[in-house]
């Protein structure tokens, strides 16, 4: 058939060619071998309403099977941390088993107070006008909350829960296709305005009449750090925790830093994460979006953070990431910073000491204080304004 | 034919052979923290780790009804949810290692993972 010599020098010499550019060509694209893949284990499940998934990167020493058991372990523990924590009972049919269940509430009346074991007595006390006995396991964070409330100027406030319930946000399930009346939101905002604080270092809350507790905007954060604390008891120092989005890594990857990325709140094709960050050391990062959470109405979207003064979402932020020591702290605060908005987040990390944030507004712009702008890689054609906290002037 | 460096044979196979390494790199080249592979999980079970090369769409039985999940050019999404809230699908397009979403009332999960050297642990958001 090829009968022309040239014809078959040629052929040989395509065919050559062709089988070293497919050679090259795989090469280069190959994955490149990380030998630190095989040391991380891995565990996911679903706790305190959102998607856990938690890695530990083990020692030479270490094996999986006893990693595996430890994830296990802390799983249970969690599932045991969103009982505790959850602020309402579940509406939907699929709940997992509650072992705290409500058999042990005291009868709520005004005068002594009661004894729960959970947020959901907790709240069933206040709704009957008592006084509810916080457990003493519940105190630090209720301690914790009451602090970061007091110097957020009441932006973070864990007082909003039903709020939340009016709006909807409540229920993973079935949130509201319409906002509530300004009426009803008016005279929610009434009551929390009369409303006694949560007590810095008080054992018991109450009486409120109309006031119910919401850890939602604090727990997550909370739960990574309660994970963390785990994993190092149990011999895993190093260990990222991922609760929803809401991060928290420890130690290293083995050669290597944890390594995680922010999402862009507008992503396009070419957009969907803003910046990538190597974790030093102990750290959470935590990040309010309004970009997942919310519901349409005529136009306008209704999303999840609310600004406790309004009684409506807040407005102005698309996304705040901060990156803290402290998981509960990072939370709270990152609402906070949501709440206050562009013209009020650099005041309000001030008071809070953050030196770590990076902010999106509505109009694309991205902003970053000058301690994380240094550490973050952004992603090709974002760019970020330096902003330094700072006291109001 | 003249015998000169290079044939007019051997200049069509120089420019086959780069058009295929162009080409090779047009279709499978990925940014390093691209993920390669999505796990999906319903209740924590794994049902299957799928290659993100691959465009399919996939119907996950979750326990709320099925879901419709995409998987086009190195990326995926929930595209629909039988929830009323439909966060998952607000979660949109993801590609990044790392990365992962959930239908919470339904109990199905997706997680990307990658394996290039700059591979993503985690994404905030």
């Amino acid at each position: 058939m090829l009968q022309s010599p040239h014809l078959r020098l040629f052929f040989r010499r395509l065919i050559l060619g062709l089988g070293l550019a497919v050679f090259f060509a795989w090469l280069a694209l190959r994955p490149a071998a990380d030998s630190d893949d095989n040391r991380v284990v891995q565990r996911e499940f679903l706790a305190m309403g959102t998607l856990f998934s938690v890695s530990v990167y083990l020692e030479p020493q270490q094996v999986p099977a006893d990693a595996e058991a430890a994830l296990a372990r802390l799983e249970r523990v969690l599932q045991d941390y969103e009982l505790r924590w959850r602020a309402w009972d579940l509406q939907g049919t699929e709940d997992t088993p509650d072992a705290h269940a409500d058999t042990d509430v005291t009868t709520a009346t005004a005068g002594p107070a009661s004894a729960p074991v959970n947020l959901r007595q907790i709240n069933k006390v206040l709704a009957a006008g008592g006084v509810a006995s916080v457990p003493e396991p519940m105190r630090p964070l209720f301690e914790r909350a009451a602090q970061l409330s007091r110097l957020s100027d009441g932006r973070f406030d864990v007082r909003i829960g039903a709020l939340v319930k009016l709006w909807g946000f409540d229920d993973e399930t079935h949130f509201r296709s319409t906002p509530p009346s300004d009426e009803a939101i008016h005279a929610q905002l009434q009551i929390q305005a009369g409303a006694p604080a949560l007590p810095t270092a008080g054992v018991a809350y109450g009486p409120a009449p109309g006031i119910q507790l919401d850890f939602g905007a604090i727990a997550k954060g909370d739960a990574t750090d309660l994970a963390i604390r785990q994993l190092r008891e149990s011999g895993y120092p190093n260990a990222i925790v991922n609760a929803g989005g809401n991060l928290h890594a420890a130690g290293r990857r083995g050669e290597r830093a944890w390594r995680i990325g922010v999402r862009h709140p507008r992503p396009d094709a070419q957009h969907r994460l803003l910046a990538t960050l190597d974790i030093e050391g102990d750290e959470a990062v935590i990040t309010s979006g309004d970009y997942e959470r919310y519901f349409e109405f005529q136009g306008q979207r209704y999303h999840h953070i609310l600004d406790p003064h309004t009684g409506t979402p807040a407005r102005g932020l698309s996304s705040v990431t901060v990156v803290a020591d402290s998981g509960a702290a990072a939370d709270a605060a990152s609402t906070a910073l949501f709440v206050a908005g562009p013209g009020g987040w650099q005041q309000q990390a001030y008071a809070l000491a953050l030196d770590k944030v990076l902010v999106v507004d509505t109009d694309g712009q991205v902003m970053a204080t000058p301690r994380l702008a240094q550490r973050l890689k952004f992603a090709e054609g974002i760019s970020a304004r330096t902003v330094e906290p700072g006291p109001a002037p | 034919m003249t015998r000169g460096l290079l044939s007019r044979g051997d200049v069509l196979a120089v420019t086959l052979a780069a058009a295929c390494v162009g080409g090779l790199y047009a279709r499978f080249w990925q940014p390093a923290v691209a993920a390669d592979t999505v796990e999906v999980r319903v209740a924590g079970t794994s049902i299957g780790r799928y290659p993100l090369q691959i465009n399919r769409s996939l119907t996950v039985e979750g326990s709320r009804g099925p879901l419709l999940l995409t998987i086009e050019d190195g990326r995926v999404r929930f595209s629909k949810s039988p929830c009323r809230n439909q966060i998952c699908v607000h979660s949109g397009w993801l590609s990044h290692s790392g990365d992962a979403a959930a239908c919470l009332p339904s109990r199905v999960s997706i997680t990307l993972s990658g394996h290039g050297s700059e591979a993503l642990d985690a994404v905030s958001f």
